[in-house]
């Protein structure tokens, strides 16, 4: 199985890292923004890079071609993200080109989900949470099954 | 060493780097900063804007205290080298993160006695006199979610393995 990792540079990536052993055996890369972490990237497994996108959507349109490219070339089985923003455009790509796709909820999200979460929500095909008092706040497709901490 | 971490996160965080850098001199400890995309520029402290994960790994373990934001690359750091924490929330209304949710995860992980929540900078020189006693404590549930992602994607492979061999 191939499975694509989408995450920001930042805290989203740290947690992402929490979660490699999960994905053990199967042929996994990373979609992610250039920062000074790209060589910690690529010591744990191929990756692409893109300019951070920040909470603009100007930029996440401007970013659609490059996501495109990835999931045209790479044509993964699934999309697993914990966010940012960067989760979006991927989702819904993802959604048109049927790549299954799983949206964590990043740990530090608690009483409320992130405005990524509530975007990506309709069209992720598992959605998880990271603490069970978020699964109130959320549709009935949440679940919460632990956390990267 | 006292190391300070405001991440990567776009906005700045120049509450806590200016508070810090004038409590540098009194601290009697070396301090470094990590003051990301913070517009204020340390003069007492060490600092640096980015590195990468393994220098951030590195000053983490060799620190005595963290002060950072609260956010979760900072703290499960931090909780993984077990080193003392002190989080402070990035607040909306100071222009430091688009919503408060840093306030959650403050609370929620001051409550169970995981780190020490700074909520007003004010009250930072104390929150470090007292946090090089604590450690972190959180109880793990990070296997249980890899054994059920690891169960997810098994069970969709031999799905589609299925489906293909129905193709074929």
């Amino acid at each position: 199985m191939k499975i694509c990792l989408v995450c920001s540079h930042g805290g989203h990536l740290t947690e992402t890292l929490q979660l490699m052993d999960a994905f053990e055996g199967h042929e996994v890369f990373f979609a992610t923004y250039h920062s000074l972490r790209e060589e910690q990237v690529q010591g744990v497994a191929r990756a692409y890079f893109t300019q951070n996108m920040g909470a603009s959507v100007f930029n996440m349109v401007k970013g659609l071609p490059w996501v495109l490219q990835v999931l045209w070339k790479e044509r993964p089985d699934l999309i697993v993200s914990m966010g940012a923003e960067i989760a979006i455009p991927f989702f819904y790509v993802a959604k048109v080109l049927g790549i299954r796709t799983i949206f964590i909820e990043s740990w530090c999200r608690i009483t409320d989900l992130s405005g990524t979460g509530k975007l990506v929500y309709p069209v992720a095909d598992l959605f998880l949470v990271q603490w069970p008092q978020l699964l109130s706040k959320c549709g009935k497709k949440a679940m919460y099954k632990g956390a990267v901490v | 060493m006292i190391l300070v971490v405001v991440g990567m996160h776009f906005q700045s965080f120049d509450r806590l780097i200016e508070k810090m850098d004038e409590l540098t001199p009194s601290l009697g400890h070396k301090v470094v900063m990590q003051i990301g995309s913070s517009t204020y520029e340390p003069r007492n402290a060490e600092y640096f804007r980015f590195t990468d994960g393994w220098r951030m790994e590195h000053l983490t373990g060799q620190a005595d205290v963290v002060v950072s934001h609260a956010a979760a690359g900072a703290i499960i750091t931090a909780l993984k080298w077990r080193t003392p924490l002190i989080v402070v929330p990035r607040l909306k209304r100071f222009g430091e993160h688009v919503d408060d949710h840093q306030l959650q995860l403050a609370e929620a992980l001051s409550g169970e006695g995981s780190v020490t929540a700074v909520y007003d900078v004010e009250h930072l020189e104390r929150a470090l006199k007292s946090a090089r006693q604590a450690s972190a404590v959180h109880r793990s549930s990070r296997a249980e979610l890899v054994a059920f992602l690891r169960g997810y994607v098994d069970k969709l492979e031999a799905r589609s393995a299925r489906t293909h061999r129905r193709a074929g």
